[in-house]
């Protein structure tokens, strides 16, 4: 008997196979299916899907056989990957020198016959063979042989495909979980700011209180610009906490979007007024989703319908839905100054602003949360726009598989 | 003579915070006593060795959350095993930067917390918590000038 060598970069290969995770798992289907396929069609008693570690040979699928596993010494297939570019034909064991007295040709189960074809993994290194085993000696046709080559060929396919499955689960759960250390973060950082800004506040007050002199006119524009900033820092930080607060009681209710629609425009009732303007909507469906929070994205964009307007035009907003197969669609058209095709994407980020405070004011968080709340909702947000041409036309996707 | 309390126990392990706090109590002139703690353990250590409880310096306890070492929350469990009688005379305030909805339905768990309020602390604040828990206190009118 021969031992068979040791294959070229073994370290590597090992390290190649363990990247499976395959090594001792449960019998699969899908790797059984595969083996008594090949047993039939070349018409053997046994076939493996043999992987081969570093001391044994270990059977993903073992058709026509109980062991699990064996010692790599007596391995065929440990010999089959030395020639990974050929198939390992042995007609008559009992006639090779390299196998003639080995344990598993002169006891059970009689490996007599044996044809494995190398598994190659993508990196090139083979890493066991999908082999067919007789008690007879035998024969394969070509065809026989094109069919087993190409069973291989679909053992390594479901390889790299569980490969790729257990790649795409953990960068999934990592994605998972820096998501929440992100959401913890913005928490505790809004959170832990609100307690200087309100020392500094305080103290800003009390030097008012000691120090005020109603005829200092620059003590008091510096003070009003103290008051502003400190105004504006305390509504980000609490926006900050708001938006990371987002999505947290998921309480999802059927909502009649066309009464929301109402109830908003009730609330907008003096900016509607004052501007004039037309707010025109579709007949608007009943849907799952979270009232509130969907009634904040209905809010702040017919709100940006109406402020983002050239000075004294009448804004023209109209409120439509498609109903798809997987979402329900809605569209919330503007006659306003449009955004530009690069700045489309950005709109949506925390404290994004496209204008100066004197001209639009605002924080830049409205959008933000838009799309955050569209995202707890499975859907999708974005816009399109032709500047100063027809304004713009919000869109965004609510999931129909929501439950309450 | 105007009545006042007997002593107020701040607890806050913001140097800036006591400072505010003091300020307001200072000048509203409603206590003989005020102790100033910028830990929680110091504060029980200040408690458990009162020796006559019935002429007990504190009437009235401010009591922040988030402080390091001993939390606010710690320090209940601690001066919950005080005695009765002890406990039984101070008012126990609660006063926090947190605006968290869970501390406030935690805090209103507590039998032990008598006021819940956030910070900072104005003197609109603290004379609503007088007029409330002591009755007896005369309270002079807060001066025009300050912010309420």
């Amino acid at each position: 008997m021969k031992l068979p060598k040791i294959p070229k970069n073994e370290n590597d290969r090992l390290e190649d196979l363990k990247s499976y995770s395959i090594l001792d798992t449960l019998s699969e289907k899908d790797y059984d299916d595969l083996t008594a396929i090949a047993s039939e069609i070349c018409n053997t008693s046994i076939s493996l899907v043999s992987l081969i570690d570093d001391k044994r040979q270990w059977f993903k699928s073992h058709h026509g056989l109980s062991a699990e596993e064996t010692p790599k010494a007596y391995a065929f297939c440990a010999h089959a990957i030395n020639n990974p570019n050929e198939i390992l034909i042995v007609p008559d064991s009992r006639k090779d020198e390299r196998f003639h007295d080995n344990p598993l040709v002169t006891g059970d189960p009689r490996v007599i016959f044996y044809a494995g074809v190398p598994l190659i993994s993508k990196n090139g290194y083979p890493l066991g063979t999908l082999c067919v085993i007789d008690d007879k000696p035998k024969v394969l046709t070509k065809n026989q042989l094109k069919s087993l080559t190409a069973l291989a060929n679909q053992v390594m396919r479901l390889m790299e495909l569980r490969k790729q499955t257990k790649l795409l689960d953990d960068a999934l759960s990592r994605l998972k979980e820096k998501n929440e250390d992100l959401e913890k973060f913005a928490f505790i950082a809004s959170h832990d700011l609100n307690e200087p800004l309100r020392t500094v506040d305080s103290f800003v007050e009390i030097i008012k209180e000691e120090y005020h002199n109603p005829k200092d006119t620059n003590l008091n524009t510096y003070f009003s610009f103290i008051h502003n900033a400190l105004t504006r820092m305390r509504t980000m930080i609490d926006s900050l906490l708001d938006y990371s607060r987002l999505g947290k009681s998921k309480t999802y209710a059927l909502i009649n979007i066309q009464k929301l629609i109402t109830d908003i425009k009730i609330d907008l009732t003096e900016c509607i007024t004052v501007s004039s303007a037309v707010i025109q909507q579709t007949e608007l469906p009943n849907i799952i989703c979270h009232p509130s929070e969907i009634r904040q994205v209905f809010h702040n964009l017919i709100i940006n319908g109406m402020k983002f307007q050239k000075p004294n035009a009448i804004p023209e907003i109209s409120i439509s839905y498609e109903n798809t197969p997987t979402h329900w669609q809605f569209c919330i058209a503007d006659n306003g100054i449009g955004i530009s095709p690069n700045k489309q994407k950005e709109i949506f980020e925390m404290f994004t602003r496209l204008h100066p405070t004197s001209k639009y004011d605002g924080l830049g968080i409205g959008l933000a949360f838009c799309k955050k709340i569209i995202e707890i909702h499975n859907g999708n947000i974005w816009v399109e726009s032709l500047p100063d041409k027809k304004g713009s036309k919000f869109y965004f996707t609510i999931s129909k598989h929501l439950t309450i | 003579m105007t009545q006042r309390l007997n002593g107020i126990l701040l607890i806050d392990d913001s140097e800036a915070d006591i400072f505010l706090m003091s300020r307001i109590i200072k000048k509203a002139a409603i206590t003989e006593h005020l102790i100033t703690t910028y830990e929680a353990q110091e504060a029980l250590d200040y408690l458990s060795n009162l020796k006559n409880y019935e002429t007990s310096t504190v009437d009235l306890i401010f009591l922040d959350i988030n402080m390091p070492s001993m939390t606010g929350w710690e320090f209940l469990e601690d001066y919950n095993r005080l005695p009765e009688a002890v406990k039984s005379k101070m008012v126990l305030c609660m006063i926090t930067t947190s605006t968290a909805i869970e501390d406030k339905e935690k805090a209103a768990k507590y039998e032990l917390i008598k006021q819940f309020i956030n910070k900072p602390l104005t003197p609109k604040k603290l004379t609503a918590i007088i007029e409330e828990h002591f009755p007896k206190i005369h309270l002079q009118p807060s001066p025009k000038t300050g912010k309420n």
